[in-house]
């Protein structure tokens, strides 16, 4: 069974954040590295193998808004901070697994997602990410699938596009992989007809100019 | 043939709706046709007189002496399906419905109806609910509003009646020749896209006016629109409000998702040049309909008046046009064309001059011979009326050095020449006066295909309208 299916048949509306990477993976999209656990100890070995710094989300496929719940512990240095950060966790949510998550660099942040219009149907958006994406509305759609050229547009068709380019030291955005991240969108658009929306929010870009899927939201189509 | 095609060239016309009293709501659109100079046969079809308007009546279309190419129907809604089931046993295959009365106000059912007779006749049509169409090419025009002007490029889709008739005068008075204009109403039997299809290999449409509130198969609308605009631009006018879109979705994407900004999109995909008001778009369409694209953004900018050269040169500026400053080599061929006080780097200020000879003849050619722009913008043609109201005002004290005729011949002269100049040169040139077309040379140049705009700033972003357009083109062509 697939994630989607395991998801629908335990009548999840979303894909937790962890099988909503796992999920954008199968498609080649970048995501964090991240091991789902579910006790003190696989949080600590998990933590270990991926490498300190880290971040902790408590996870669950009823909790959408992990930062606002306090859910989100970032840069954990050592065994002790997860250790510190996995008790706060488990005594704010019952029932709630944890999942340790490599902590990604770099301060640009974008959005990425998916929408179905009524009239033109799968739609890929792109543009500022982070806390405040909503409120500056920064974003820019095509409509799936995307030509690359069309992808390599929209990277230039919202107000904050700048960041993408060579950014106070910090390296130009890997055109390409961002290509492939916004076209793997709209082509999950055109498979995946129970999927109802994506939200990518934040992609980072690393100081490298790599883009990172930091945090994932799946909506589905209960059918 | 195309339906649409014989829609826009019919030979003969049954007309149902119109009478011998002004007050007849289908009265005022047979007057237009007849008034418009249509050469074919006009059947009116009444059930009580003997002639409506001077031609003779039948009683219904069945006694037709023989099939009409095309129905015009301005009836009650209710009388549609029998009659549009007349025409289809008559052999009448083409059908402008006006009356309105179907699906825009919920009645689904009806509009169902008349297309299954359709259908079952193999009847396209125009409509409901619409204002018909106008095609100057063969001096029909079915609309409530007359059309005066010239024969031309623009050919104008519209979502709204008014958008295609009402701006008749409009059109006429900033020398805007139309190709065709359609009202496509409720776009039951042929919709947005269906004209799109026709006038992307139409020879006589250069540009493409779209006023847009929404498209029924969005992805059919891109698909088709960026055929047509590898061939032709499209310039929509899309004026959003009447779809939610996806805005009642649960996630953040979805809250972000205005139509308006899914249209932008979709626009860029397909080349479509966006316009943000009906005045835009059709200032747009104007510079497309008669003038080559620019091969690049560096624009000269001539004037004989500083203030508008400067509106002009910011408003290129914010759109992604170049000012270039001229080489010192031809700013030194400019010169001597110049005062003490101008300045020949670009933009070109000749200051206040009566002749603009340097502005429309010598000045241009260097440019194009230096190769230092893709384009050229001029502000501030004069023509005679200025001087000759002050003549006529100081009538016996004081006389013209040269007869007003003789400046007429001389200017008309000048524009000529700059006629030749972009034709021969394929660079585009853009013009704008505070005279409208009561200046004769405005409307000289206009009549004869440079675009003149009432204000600067139009002319800037219209020819910036044209370099997106070309942009696109260059990328798309060498993708396909």
């Amino acid at each position: 069974m697939s994630i989607i299916d395991k998801a629908l048949a335990k009548g999840q509306k979303t894909l937790s954040e962890y099988e909503s990477k796992l999920f954008l993976s199968s498609y080649g999209i970048p995501v964090t590295r991240e091991i789902l656990v579910t006790s003190l100890d696989e949080a600590i070995k998990a933590a270990a193998a991926i490498g300190f710094p880290v971040v902790l989300k408590g996870s669950s496929p009823d909790i959408t808004h992990k930062t606002e719940l306090n859910l989100v512990a970032l840069n954990l240095k050592n065994k002790q901070d997860v250790a510190e950060a996995c008790a706060r966790i488990i005594g704010i949510a019952e029932r709630v697994d944890i999942l340790v998550q490599e902590m990604v660099g770099g301060e640009r942040e974008l959005a990425a997602g998916l929408i179905r219009n009524q009239q033109f149907g799968p739609c890929v958006m792109l543009g500022l990410g982070g806390i405040i994406a909503e409120a500056l509305a920064d974003v820019a759609f095509r409509v799936a699938p995307l030509s690359a050229r069309d992808a390599l547009d929209i990277q230039n068709d919202f107000k904050g596009s700048k960041i993408l380019a060579p950014f106070r030291g910090k390296k130009e955005v890997n055109r390409q992989a961002l290509v492939n991240i916004l076209q793997a969108i709209g082509e999950i658009g055109l498979k995946e007809e129970r999927i109802k929306e994506i939200d990518l929010n934040p992609v980072k870009i690393t100081d490298e100019g790599n883009p990172v899927v930091v945090d994932a939201l799946i909506a589905l189509n209960s059918l | 043939m195309n339906p649409l095609h014989e829609i826009l060239h019919p030979k003969s016309i049954v007309y149902l709706g119109g009478s011998n009293s002004l007050t007849t709501p289908g009265t005022p659109q047979l007057i237009n046709i007849l008034a418009s100079g249509f050469t074919g046969e006009v059947f009116p079809i009444h059930l009580k007189e003997e002639t409506v308007l001077g031609l003779r009546a039948y009683r219904s279309v069945l006694e037709l002496p023989y099939p009409a190419d095309l129905a015009i129907l301005v009836i009650p809604a209710g009388a549609v399906p029998p009659v549009l089931r007349e025409c289809g046993q008559k052999g009448i295959k083409r059908a402008v419905i006006v009356t309105a009365g179907f699906s825009e106000v919920g009645d689904k059912s009806l509009e169902n109806e008349i297309q299954n007779t359709a259908g079952e006749f193999g009847i396209r049509f125009i409509g409901p609910n619409c204002l018909g169409v106008n095609n100057p090419y063969n001096n029909f025009n079915c609309t409530w509003f007359p059309y005066h002007y010239k024969k031309g490029h623009f050919s104008l889709v519209s979502q709204s009646g008014s958008y295609s008739a009402h701006i008749n005068h409009y059109l006429e008075n900033n020398g805007i020749a139309v190709r065709c204009a359609i009202s496509v109403g409720n776009q039951t039997s042929i919709d947005t896209v269906d004209c799109l299809e026709y006038l992307k290999d139409d020879a006589y449409t250069k540009v493409i006016g779209l006023y847009l509130e929404g498209v029924k198969d969005g992805r059919r609308f891109l698909e088709v629109a960026r055929q047509v605009s590898l061939q032709k631009p499209i310039v929509a006018l899309y004026v959003g409000g009447t779809e939610t879109g996806a805005r009642s979705g649960s996630s953040h994407t979805a809250a972000l998702s205005a139509p308006d900004e899914i249209y932008n999109g979709a626009f860029k995909q397909a080349g479509i040049i966006r316009a943000y008001s009906v005045e835009e778009m059709l200032d747009f369409c104007l510079a497309f309909a008669n003038q080559p694209l620019p091969k690049g953004n560096r624009v000269a900018v001539l004037t004989n008046s500083g203030g508008p050269a400067t509106s002009m040169a910011d408003t290129c500026d914010r759109e992604g046009l170049e000012i270039p400053v001229f080489s010192d080599e031809l700013q030194r061929k400019i010169q001597p064309f110049l005062l003490a006080t101008a300045t020949g780097k670009n933009p070109v200020d000749l200051t206040m001059t009566l002749d603009t000879r340097p502005l429309m003849v010598d000045i241009p050619r260097f440019v194009y011979e230096f190769k230092e722009a893709d384009a050229i913008l001029f502000y501030g043609l004069f023509g005679t009326r200025h001087a000759s109201e002050k003549v006529e005002a100081m009538k016996g004290l004081i006389d013209f050095p040269t007869p007003v005729e003789k400046m007429e011949i001389y200017i008309d002269g000048l524009c000529d020449s700059l006629i030749k100049f972009t034709s021969e040169t394929g660079l585009p040139v853009l013009g704008s006066s505070f005279w409208g077309r009561n200046d004769r040379p405005v409307a000289y140049l206009q009549d004869r295909g440079i675009p003149m705009y009432i204000s600067p700033e139009r002319a800037a972003r219209s020819l910036a309208a044209m370099w997106r357009y070309r942009q696109w083109l260059n990328a798309n062509i060498s993708d396909s």
